[in-house]
């Protein structure tokens, strides 16, 4: 029963977090991957390539490595800490974190052999920018599968010693960020 | 067995070779020119080497005053070593980094043995060998590490002397000798006093040391702890002192991030921690580590991060076993490493900052390698697949970070270093002997540092933006250097007369004007 309260206590603090986002316009470009993008920096580079044989230019700055080099790039970012921090709050990162830890550790469940693909897999929906989606529910789709999988985390940290303690101070601290310097606002500027 | 040892030396000796050819071939043209740091320091080491005085007369001194703060006094005094051996030189100031950042590859070898040599038979000796061996291999070709040793940083310096005081410490663990404990402890004291950033690491470090020590302190012999203990006490009293007094703060003062003056106490109590934990956690940011670094160009090659992003999963794997097996020494060690290594560069902004929390990287490369070890490890043959496949984009983005370093580099980032403030001193050297008067705009700050270094007997007057000839210079043959002009700007009109005789252009890809000299 403790521990039920703890993942609702948890899920709120997760949605107030989120909240931040909701009133957003567009997600930095920085999260997207265009191939117009793409074109530009490829024209830029290639412009510094001075005294150097065309294979070599070929080589290093064609489409396919910069589509992937950018991919990369776009995908860590959903992966930084500090985005994690400004989306499902400290105890969500961490309870992300547990989760990834015990699902690689433990036997694994349908449910979240599913999940685990869904959470990697999602953050494509927003690199790729499919713009008919306002951007908070783009968001969302990623976001929601996370905070269940940080809830599952969570709830793994909870049964082991003195997890309930790391997770009330997580949590104190998550809402203390949030209440003093949440920064959502400059990942997804406000219409 | 015998051949197996020649083959694992052998591969050192490659990777060490590797290291040093990657840190010292064209250093001194590659990053171009000093940046005003280097040329304060190497100012410094010159004086100190030819009159035992730093710049402003002081007699060997602990704490070199420059630009409004205090510089540690190893890299400098190193830099004087340096000079002594390669004369006034650009390769001179860099020769210290580069050296020690090539050394480094070769004590991480002998810490990761040891450390992993802790480990009981966790890991068979095969392995330890096998990722001592990758965790030089990854120091020798990371980004970051070469980026450093390139560059006259103290950062980089420190970084050796902190591997140094960690391996001398594993060895006093494993043999007793008092020798390496003394060694051990005057490492890290030399690395409190190389760069600001180990006034926290230090101590918390040389805490955890002691700690260890007492706890596994035998009553019979008591006498090294408390000797060492004395020891290290009386090594950081001027530190303490220093680091209390007005000027020790001063670079504090200036780089912290918790500088919000209007807000009242209460609120500084509720946003400052909070701040502190934004910067904090910046330090662990993917896109820092992996592709694009801290953004500042002195520190980072347009493209990549800190490490390489084939190096991610392994780092990824790395940490998961570490996890894993978190009760170990090793374990505990690089996760204690790991943690503080942001904990001083995290009160300063901006955030990240590649210099400030280099330490960072030795825990990163050493999981990497750890995870790639143990993923090669595991008998299954999808893993193997998948290793030499990361193995084959490695090679690709190795190639491509060589050719961003060696190529793009050089014409990119002109601005972040000072090649052409050494063109300007060269230049108006060359010119003083026709000019009764030289005056350079203050927009160029960093000139005087460059003349300290490169022509101290050049004299010139440091002018503000608003500046006219005097009218008692009315005869004088005056040489103005000022940034870009046009010959219709109506300020530069009033002047008695004006001729432009030479432009300065950054050696980037721009080729746009730095300095203009004119004559008055």
């Amino acid at each position: 029963m403790k521990n039920k309260l703890l993942l609702l206590i948890i899920l709120l603090g997760e949605l107030f977090t989120f909240s931040f986002w909701v009133p957003c316009a567009k997600v930095l470009d920085k999260f997207h991957f265009t191939t117009y993008d793409l074109q530009l920096r490829l024209i830029e580079r290639i412009h510094y390539d001075q005294f150097v044989p065309l294979w070599e230019t070929r080589v290093f700055h064609n489409k396919f490595a910069g589509a992937l080099f950018d991919l990369i790039r776009s995908y860590v970012q959903f992966w930084d800490l500090g985005f994690l921090i400004n989306t499902i709050s400290l105890v969500g990162a961490v309870g992300v974190g547990v989760m990834f830890y015990h699902f690689c550790t433990q036997k694994k469940s349908r449910i979240t052999g599913v999940l685990f693909t869904l959470v990697l897999l999602l953050p494509f929906v927003e690199i790729f920018n499919v713009s008919q989606i306002p951007p908070s529910i783009r968001v969302g789709i990623f976001i929601l599968p996370l905070i269940c999988w940080s809830l599952m985390g969570c709830w793994h940290l909870s049964k082991k010693k003195r997890g309930t303690w790391i997770i009330f101070v997580l949590m104190l601290v998550s809402v203390w960020y949030e209440v003093s310097i949440a920064s959502a606002h400059l990942l997804c500027p406000r219409p | 067995m015998l051949v197996r040892m020649k083959l694992r030396k052998l591969f050192l000796a490659i990777i060490l070779l590797l290291a040093a050819f990657l840190r010292f071939y064209q250093v001194d043209q590659i990053p171009h020119g000093l940046y005003i740091d280097e040329v304060s320091i190497a100012y410094n080491a010159h004086t100190i080497l030819h009159e035992g005085k730093d710049e402003y007369g002081m007699q060997m001194p602990l704490f070199f005053k420059a630009f409004g703060e205090y510089k540690m006094p190893v890299a400098i005094y190193l830099t004087s070593a340096s000079m002594a051996i390669f004369g006034k030189t650009d390769f001179a100031v860099r020769f210290p980094s580069a050296l020690l950042g090539t050394l480094l590859v070769f004590i991480l070898y002998l810490f990761v043995k040891e450390l992993f040599g802790r480990s009981g038979k966790k890991i068979t000796p095969k392995s330890i060998e096998a990722i001592a061996l990758l965790s030089s291999f990854f120091a020798a070709i990371s980004p970051v590490t070469i980026q450093m040793s390139r560059g006259g940083f103290e950062a980089n310096i420190a970084l050796f002397f902190y591997l140094l005081g960690g391996w001398l410490f594993l060895r006093y663990l494993k043999n007793q000798k008092v020798l390496f404990l003394f060694s051990s402890l005057s490492s890290f004291i030399v690395t409190i006093y190389t760069y600001n950033s180990y006034r926290l690491i230090i101590p918390l470090t040389l805490g955890l040391c002691f700690w260890y020590l007492f706890k596994h302190m035998k009553q019979k012999n008591q006498k090294p702890f408390y000797s060492a203990l004395g020891f290290v006490i009386i090594m950081l009293i001027p530190l303490v002192v220093f680091s209390f007094s007005g000027a020790g703060a001063s670079r504090f003062v200036e780089t912290s991030a918790f500088t919000q003056p209007y807000l009242n106490f209460w609120q500084k109590l509720g946003i400052y921690p909070m701040i502190y934990l934004q910067n904090y956690v910046s330090y662990f940011s993917l896109p820092f580590l992996f592709a694009s670094g801290d953004g500042f160009g002195r520190h980072t090659i347009l493209d990549m991060g800190n490490l390489f992003r084939w190096q991610l999963p392994f780092l990824i794997v790395g940490l998961f076993f570490m996890l894993k097996n978190r009760s170990t020494f090793y374990a505990k060690l690089l996760l204690f490493v790991l943690l503080i290594a942001p904990i001083t560069a995290a009160f300063t902004r901006p955030s990240p900052h590649t210099l400030r929390s280099l330490l960072i990287i030795l825990p990163l490369i050493i999981l990497c390698a750890y995870g790639c070890v143990t993923l090669w490890q595991k008998q299954r043959k999808l893993l193997k697949a998948i290793v030499l496949g990361i193995g084959i984009f490695a090679i690709y983005e190795t190639a491509f970070y060589f050719h961003m370093y060696y190529v793009h580099y050089p014409l990119r980032t002109a601005p972040d270093w000072g090649s052409e403030y050494h063109q300007l001193i060269t230049e108006a050297s060359r010119l003083q002997p026709q000019y009764d008067e030289i005056v350079i705009d203050n927009q160029f700050a960093g000139a005087p540092a460059y003349r300290n270094f490169y022509n101290s007997n050049l004299k010139f007057h440091l002018i503000d933006g608003g500046w006219r000839k005097p009218l008692a210079w009315e005869k004088k043959k005056v040489l103005y250097i000022t940034q870009e002009h046009s010959q219709e700007d109506p300020a530069l009109k009033k002047t008695l007369f004006h001729t432009r005789i030479k432009d300065i252009r950054y050696a980037d890809r721009t080729k746009s004007i730095f300095a203009q000299f004119w004559e008055l």
